[in-house]
């Protein structure tokens, strides 16, 4: 079947939300190789998880390979690990929205350099 | 019927949610804090009073940098797993068509009308719902099934299956909340109004055995894959396409209308149009049901984050209907004004929440 390639774009526009579109264009690449490597880690480990089980296999087997809750549940933790890392800059912005504003660094750095002995 | 995705594509879909599921988390857990210590104050300023309406909250949070990265993400998270289960659909489109030619050529329980005449109205024309390039509507080879085994797929992934296993929650739940409300209603036939792929038609032949099941659309692909799934899974119902603004039934057939999730991608005069449909379509003692995502907000900020999807995810009349009076377009289509109500509709599958239930009861 050969058909006329599926659209990219979605009628209506598209909203951008950072000060700079092209930065947002570049989180959204951001997003879809963090996927990327995402599927690799839930490759690899259904291979590991397969050799595991006996010494040859074949790459059929490593495809078909579904994980059981236990395996999926880690799987599903190490993906909520992954997204906090790589955007962990900003959950770092969120927790200090959420904080009481504190010292400014520069005010750090007078208050540890005291003041010169009289 | 439905399409399935090869590990790798699974991989994506897992990312997907998890990204969906972990931009619930502290990203926005921090944006109440952002508003009232940060966005608020900065508005007052300028403007001598705190934000009241969801539109000044919204001028107040657009400078907020964690509200910008959330936004972005938000976006960005939306067309990745559109984008995800679009490919998914397309690599599974021969066999999806082959499965729809096998099922329909067999012995049916239900049938299928097309009408290839059909004039798409503005609302749905001019802008692709939930950023799905080519919307409900793509069409790109005979007996194509794309948009509607895509919309089946992605219903399922953006409710991160909380809806049930067929995502069946809204049909469920609005049966459930019409047998609750009216215990005397006798059910013959029911009408599903901009019913997609069926999701919540197929639960009405489970709620009312016996009764006769049609369901109306505007889209060709997702009909022809409501009706394949439908007698795959052996539930009687009569698909047909059409618009809900002139439906093409007899005045007073019907024992029930209901609809799910459809006036939210409606406009406000086609609302007032497919109201005055039920109240035609209704029998005498008939009652029309719509079951919608819960847009009503008290507060200004979690209307304005209620309304999110309808500024950013093209949902454009989400905003307008979450403030919208909806007695008097039921009154003006003749449904007495004590008929009229609004009220939770409380979800089957999910922890806690519901729908908005929006309907009245036609006089005996």
């Amino acid at each position: 079947m050969s058909l006329p390639p599926l659209p990219k774009a979605s009628k209506g526009g598209r909203p951008f939300f950072l000060e700079d579109s092209d930065s947002e264009r570049l989180l959204t690449m951001v997003v879809a190789l963090t996927a990327e490597v995402s599927v690799l880690h839930d490759k690899l480990d259904s291979v590991m998880r397969v050799a595991a089980d006996k010494a040859g296999f074949t790459p059929a087997e490593v495809e078909a390979f579904r994980p059981d809750p236990q395996a999926a549940e880690e799987r599903a933790r190490r993906r909520a690990a992954l997204i906090e890392r790589v955007f962990r800059i900003l959950y770092a912005d969120a927790e200090r929205a959420a904080a009481a504003p504190g010292l400014s660094y520069e005010d750090i750095v007078a208050l540890v350099a005291g003041e010169e002995d009289a | 019927m439905s399409p399935m995705p090869d590990a790798e594509e699974q991989a994506r879909l897992d990312f997907a949610i998890a990204l969906k599921g972990a931009l619930r988390g502290p990203l926005k857990g921090a944006l109440p804090e952002v508003y009232d210590s940060a966005a608020a104050p900065a508005w007052a300023e300028t403007h001598g009073r705190r934000p009241q309406s969801w539109r000044e909250v919204g001028e107040a949070m657009a400078g907020q940098r964690p509200y910008r990265w959330w936004s972005a993400l938000m976006r960005a998270q939306q067309e990745f797993y559109v984008d995800v289960t679009a490919q998914v659909v397309e690599r599974e489109l021969p066999d999806l068509i082959g499965r729809y030619r096998r099922i329909t050529a067999g012995p049916i329980l239900g049938t299928l009308t097309l009408d290839p005449d059909l004039k798409l109205p503005p609302y749905q024309g001019e802008v692709d719902i939930h950023c799905v390039p080519g919307s409900y509507f793509l069409e790109r080879t005979e007996d194509d099934v794309w948009a509607g085994a895509r919309s089946d797929l992605g219903s399922f992934v953006f409710s991160m299956g909380r809806h049930g296993a067929l995502n069946e929650d809204k049909g469920v739940a609005g049966a459930a909340f019409l047998k609750d409300r009216f215990p005397d209603l006798q059910v013959g036939r029911v009408l599903d109004l901009g019913c997609t792929v069926g999701l919540s038609t197929l639960p009405y032949c489970d709620a009312f055995p016996g009764a006769e099941v049609h369901g109306l659309d505007l889209s060709a692909p997702s009909l022809r894959y409501a009706h394949a799934r439908a007698e795959a899974l052996g539930k009687p119902v009569h698909f047909r396409q059409g618009d809900a603004e002139h439906a093409p039934y007899e005045a007073g057939s019907f024992d029930l209308v209901v609809s799910h999730i459809l006036l939210h991608e409606t406009s406000r005069a086609a609302l007032a149009a497919i109201v005055a449909e039920c109240f035609r379509l209704l029998r005498p003692g008939g009652v029309m049901l719509h079951v919608e995502v819960p847009v009503r907000r008290t507060e200004a900020f979690d209307q304005f984050m209620t309304n999110w999807d309808s500024l950013n995810n093209n949902e454009p009349f989400w905003s307008t209907l979450g403030e919208m009076d909806l007695v008097g377009p039921a009154v003006r289509a003749g449904f007495p004004e004590e008929a009229v109500f609004e009220a939770v509709v409380p979800t089957h599958n999910a922890k806690a929440g519901g729908w908005l239930g929006y309907g009245a009861r036609k006089p005996a």
